[in-house]
């Protein structure tokens, strides 16, 4: 059964009412697709300049006067019905499972025809109504190449409707769709091979002039022999439609993606303006973010504590369980979450910015050979990168790989890509232990992160996944685009409600049990529930027990420890939980200074460097196990949650004990 | 000669792409690299790969691709 829509960042659809006719998108990955699925349903899907955005099933309502409503479902990205990956599988299954769909609409780019037709000529060869929807023709304009609609629908034998998807001009599409549905199918593909009379209802027996014919005979061939001898008949039909459809009026020419490539990609230059262009994210990540987060946490720890405690004092409720609750619980938690606005969502900007100007595709180009030490394709880096937003859609977009055990590797590393909900953390604390240098300290746990992926890979090929198959570079990469205000906008927001959606909901929920186990008396105490001091709480104790593990980490203090037991369940309760544990009011950042200095024996950098290393390795939270165990199975998932916490344990000990012994 | 010792800018027939597997060779003349295709070299990329030109197609290959691609020089039409 196929997967749905579900990580942190993308938002569903409305769904369309039940029997309503489902209609299939297909296309080749980066052919426009997920953004013609948002602007016909109005969902939230992920889209981005680069081979491999949607990587599960979205299904959305796609309403229009043409039709009423119909179920559009958005499969994953394919260069053809032979599968290579699971999520081409899918989508070939889908296709060939027979009453499925309804009809299928097959997105063709026409800055890459040749490699959109071969998706669409085998999609032809399924026996359903098929409608093409021809994208980015504005960008092959600019080649200089122009595609006749008319002569791709003639040699299709369906209706061909010429649209930009940014622009939203979709009712043509609509209503081609509505008479694909309604009407006869025009070109019924009845796909007898030897009976060329089966291919339109008034040919002649020994027709052969029509579309039909001839792609009953491709398929023929496919379906006959997988052998790729037999596929080139296809691919000679697609070569010779692409030179019918196609009019070109310039000269293949270098572009200036070319000219940027030359530097970008090249050996020794294009490491460095990968790690440049890193680096530049955070440092103006954090530089950009610090002073609306100054503001924001001020008025959350002044005015509004204060008008809460003096709405609590004017109604007779001073000092009680319900203020502690709101002020210390609330105020103090979903306050902290919200000062990191500023920061989340330059954040998502900037990465938005990356994805769709087409930068990441050559990321993936640049670390192929780091990719390669470890035994996996440079394909694998896109999932990693998705992992540096959020880990749960990263795990799912493993995906896209051929190989099952690059599948389980690269699962089992995504974990260790820095997610955004740790990134508050480094904030907060590179700001509170290395005020000058806050931005490099960020950007270094993001280096660190990467050393971790290197270095657990290493170590699980060196132990549990000895081999390894070899899937060498192929990608496709698209022209540099000048990112619209508009796209930027709109990834942006849906990435940060996401974030705020997912973070609310598990922030009211810890801080309340947080809250709860903090007016509990600890064991072996004289307090009663609720006149409890913190520090003599039930929580406070559950976090002291365990601290003892982490003494030579230099941060074996309950706080922290409490924030990161917390962590466990998700990272972005981190803060929130911390920010709890102490007074309302009191500033978290001098609070916590304090008691790492008292933890670290005195070197509370290297303690602060130990925590940050702890958090970025230990498991990032229940959802990216949810996400691992649906991948790779339970007993992979426990023996990579075993693998985090003892990397983890080490790196921060390693950290503290070389850090302390130098500073 | 195989795409990894051509030379770069100049553009090159393909006479056959064999890679290791019949899934790669499959996808690479999904993604444009077949018999009889003209192509070129538009840069080398860190790791040993290089940047392919397929028409207005831009393809990233890895070395082991290159080295799996024999090619021959275009001869330039003249007249």
């Amino acid at each position: 059964m196929a997967e749905t829509v579900a990580n942190c960042h993308e938002t569903p659809g409305e769904p369309a009412s039940p029997g309503a006719r489902t209609v299939a998108l297909v296309g080749s990955p980066n052919s426009g697709k997920s953004t013609l699925f948002n602007a016909l349903t109005g969902a939230g899907r992920a889209v981005g300049n680069y081979p491999g955005t949607s990587v599960e099933v979205g299904t959305g309502r796609w309403a229009d006067p043409a039709f009423g409503e119909l179920s559009l479902t958005d499969l994953p990205g394919a260069y053809s019905l032979d599968p290579m990956s699971p999520d081409e599988a899918l989508t070939a299954d889908l296709l060939h499972g027979g009453g499925q769909v309804d009809a299928v609409v097959v997105v063709c780019d026409a800055a890459h025809l040749g490699r959109s037709l071969v998706l669409a000529t085998h999609v032809r060869a399924v026996p359903v109504p098929v409608v093409v929807a021809l994208t980015m023709t504005d960008v092959a304009a600019r080649r200089g190449v122009e595609v006749e609609d008319s002569v791709l629908a003639e040699r299709l034998g369906v209706d061909v409707v010429r649209l930009d998807p940014r622009r939203r001009n979709v009712h043509e599409l609509a209503r081609a769709v509505s008479d694909a549905l309604t009407q006869p199918t025009a070109h019924p593909l009845v796909l007898r091979p030897g009976e060329p009379d089966g291919c339109m209802p008034d040919c002649p027996a020994n027709c052969t002039a029509c579309p039909a014919t001839e792609l009953t005979d491709l398929a023929a061939s496919l379906a006959a022999d997988d052998d790729l001898a037999e596929a080139e008949a296809v691919f000679a039909w697609v070569s010779e439609t692409t030179e019918l459809a196609t009019t070109r009026t310039l000269d293949d020419h270098r572009t200036w993606t070319d000219r940027i490539d030359r530097w970008v990609t090249a050996p020794a230059l294009g490491p460095l303006v990968f790690l440049g262009v890193m680096w530049a994210v955070f440092a103006l990540t954090t530089t950009v973010a610090a002073p609306l987060q100054d503001v924001l946490d001020s008025f959350f720890s002044g005015p509004v504590t204060t008008a809460a405690i003096t709405v609590f004092d004017a109604v007779g409720l001073g000092g009680s369980l319900v203020e502690g609750f709101v002020v210390n619980g609330l105020i103090a938690g979903v306050g902290m979450l919200l000062t990191f606005i500023p920061l989340m969502a330059i954040m998502f900007v900037l990465l938005a910015f990356l994805e769709d100007s087409g930068y990441m595709a050559r990321a993936a180009v640049v670390t192929d050979r780091l990719m390669a030490r470890l035994g996996l394709p440079g394909r694998a880096f896109l999932p990693l990168v998705v992992g540096f937003g959020c880990n749960v859609p990263a795990i799912s977009a493993v995906r896209v790989l051929p190989d099952a055990r690059h599948r389980l590797l690269t699962a089992l590393l995504v974990p260790f890509t820095s997610c955004s909900a740790r990134l508050t953390v480094y904030v907060m604390v590179a700001a509170t232990f290395f005020p000058a240098n806050a931005g490099t300290v960020v950007f270094a746990m993001y280096l660190t992160s990467i050393l971790l992926v290197v270095l657990g890979g290493l170590l699980l090929r060196s132990t549990l996944i000895r081999t390894m198959g070899n899937d060498p570079l192929v990608l496709d990469l698209p022209p540099y685009q000048r990112p619209s205000v508009r796209m930027l906008g709109a990834a942006t927001w849906m990435r940060l409600r996401g974030f705020l959606q997912t973070a609310s909901g598990i922030i009211v929920a810890t801080v309340a049990v947080v809250w709860v186990l903090g007016i509990i008396p600890a064991p072996g105490t004289s307090n009663t529930v609720g006149e409890v001091p913190i520090a003599e709480s039930l929580y406070a104790w559950i976090a002291d027990q365990a601290s003892v593990l982490f003494i030579p980490t230099g941060f074996a203090e309950w706080h922290a420890i409490g924030a990161l037991i917390v962590g466990f369940v998700a990272k972005e309760a981190v803060i929130s939980s911390w920010a709890q544990t102490y007074p309302a009011g009191a500033d978290l950042q001098s609070s916590v200074y304090a008691d790492f200095v008292v933890s670290s024996g005195g070197h509370p950098q290297a303690a602060a460097a130990a925590f940050m290393v702890f958090l970025l390795a230990y498991t990032p939270c229940v959802a990216t196990l949810a996400a691992q165990k649906r991948q790779i199975g339970a007993r992979w998932t426990a023996t990579g949650v075993v693998m985090q916490l003892a990397m983890a344990w080490l790196l921060a000990v390693a950290v503290f004990q070389i850090g302390s012994a130098i500073t | 000669m195989t795409l990894d010792g051509a030379p770069t800018g100049l553009p090159m027939i393909v006479l056959s792409a064999h890679a290791a597997s019949i899934s790669v060779t499959r996808r690479l003349a999904e993604m444009g690299i077949r018999t009889g295709v003209v192509l070129r070299i538009l840069s080398r990329t860190s790791g040993g790969g290089a940047i392919l030109a397929i028409a207005d197609d831009r393809l990233a290959v890895s070395r082991s691709i290159l080295a799996s691609i024999q090619v021959t020089e275009e001869v330039p039409a003249h007249g």
